[in-house]
């Protein structure tokens, strides 16, 4: 590569093709140089086919500027040999590059857009910072229309209203409902003679309905938190009616033969007796209670998809849910997590990979390591869903 | 001087008939764009060196339309003729 060919070289290849004399060949290959010379000198052009054209024009008088001391000067005219190749030896000289073509730009084509290809990455980052940035607006939204919509079962809380999905609007309608039958609480105490036995005679019964207490309690549990992570400053307001309605509710429940049980229970732990009545009310097959505990239950089963989000906080606040796996990819040598997700999933996505693949931030992959890419969706596309 | 005059003269000048001649520059042309392809420059002493050189991809503007338009990058072949030549002929002299 890059080296030069003497006319030696040429004789050779004369040599070689033609079966002539070493001594010919040279004189020939000269000859063929200095006629060209002799002949440009003479007519001023010479072509030569397959070659190109030889020529000597004459540039005329200019004036230049002396780059060392700034003075004009003039440039005399002189002659000069310029040489055109051939349009077949043009094309053969330009064949590596022979598939790009002049392309014609359009005006609101930005000349550093074209001319270099990386500004793709920088796009998709501005994209990504919008995103981010947009299902920020809609938690607020979200947020504030949930505010707006729990004060009004509180405000008028004598009158009745139908019965609504949210399980705090359902806590709250059971306790208006049960306030005024709470003079019950006598009677229970007059029924509180006989459980006793029953208490005995239920232990499996007990112990099932503590499971049921348990799983419920974290049902609820759940759905709370994920309320109160949500709306942080509402929560509170409900929550201490609901304790009022657990009360009222295990005193109406009474009559039943379980009711003492669950009023021991109540004595014992008052979180739980939330839940417990919940479980009460579904044994009694009260509306409320049923869908009370129906709509925990649908949020329940949305839940696992958002494991990886409970497996790091990142992915929790991230823009993207992680859907399943996408593709998977080996790792390079001297790859890592962060390089990985730059390329496949866009810049700061890399905690997604980091989580799905249970490995840590810093994590040094082995040449060929298999890195599953999760498909990941936008949380806000979802939500408008629901 | 087309190339007629041109392998007619080299023919005269070398003892070779005008078809010999013809075939022997046509292949010596065919060896020297071998070696440019493989970026090869050819020297000739007394006469010259051919060359090939890169061009960069460059923004073109079309000065009567405006339009603009992306010239891709190129290899060009390029002559620079021997430096006596050269001289001789800036100075006006033949011979």
């Amino acid at each position: 590569m890059m080296g030069k060919m003497t006319t030696q070289d040429l004789a050779g290849v004369l040599v070689e093709r033609w079966h002539i004399g070493k001594k010919e060949a040279s004189q020939f290959v000269n000859e063929l140089f200095f006629l060209i010379q002799k002949s440009l000198d003479e007519d001023k052009i010479v072509k030569v086919k397959g070659l190109g054209t030889f020529k000597i024009i004459d540039v005329d008088d200019r004036e230049s500027v002396d780059v060392n001391t700034g003075d004009r000067v003039l440039i005399e005219g002189h002659g000069k040999i310029t040489f055109t190749p051939d349009a077949l030896m043009k094309e053969l000289v330009n064949k590596p590059f022979s598939q790009f073509e002049t392309v014609v730009l359009n005006d609101g084509v930005d000349f550093n857009e074209a001319t270099a290809n990386q500004p793709e990455e920088p796009s998709p980052a501005v994209d990504e910072i919008e995103d981010s940035s947009a299902p920020l607006v809609e938690f607020v939204d979200a947020h504030q229309s949930e505010i707006k919509e729990e004060p009004a079962p509180v405000e008028p809380p004598k009158e009745e209203k139908p019965v609504s999905e949210a399980p705090k609007e359902t806590i709250e309608e059971s306790a208006k409902n049960e306030v005024p039958e709470e003079p019950a609480a006598s009677e229970e105490l007059d029924a509180s003679d006989e459980p006793e036995p029953v208490e005995e005679e239920s232990g499996f019964k007990k112990y099932l309905k503590w499971i049921g207490i348990a799983v419920l309690t974290l049902a609820v549990g759940i759905l709370i938190g994920y309320l109160m992570g949500n709306h942080s400053s509402t929560p509170q307001a409900p929550e201490t009616p609901s304790v009022e309605a657990v009360d009222s509710e295990a005193v109406k429940a009474q009559p039943t033969d379980s009711t003492s049980v669950e009023e021991e229970l109540s004595d014992a732990e008052e979180e739980d007796l939330e839940e417990e009545e919940d479980a009460d009310s579904e044994e009694e097959t009260q509306e409320e209670g049923v869908q009370a505990n129906n709509t925990p239950e649908a949020s329940e089963e949305e839940r696992p998809l958002d494991k990886w989000e409970a497996m790091d906080v990142r992915v929790k606040t991230g823009a993207y849910r992680i859907l399943g796996t996408d593709t998977v990819v080996k790792a390079k040598a001297g790859d890592n997590l962060t390089r990985i997700g730059n390329r496949l999933l866009g810049p700061g996505m890399e905690c997604y990979l980091e989580v799905y693949n249970g490995l840590s931030s810093g994590a040094v992959l082995s040449a060929g390591q298999e890195i599953k890419i999760p498909k990941v969706e936008l949380k806000k596309k979802r939500k408008k869903i629901e | 001087m087309n190339n007629k005059d041109f392998i007619a003269a080299l023919a005269a000048r070398t003892g070779h008939s005008v078809e010999e001649t013809q075939r022997m520059v046509d292949s010596l042309v065919e060896t020297m764009g071998d070696h440019f392809q493989e970026d090869d420059s050819v020297v000739v002493p007394n006469f010259g060196t051919f060359e090939v050189k890169k061009k960069l991809e460059r923004v073109m503007v079309n000065p009567s339309t405006g339009q603009r338009m992306l010239v891709p990058p190129k290899l060009v072949l390029n002559f620079k003729p021997n430096v006596g030549w050269k001289e001789r002929v800036k100075n006006g002299g033949n011979e």
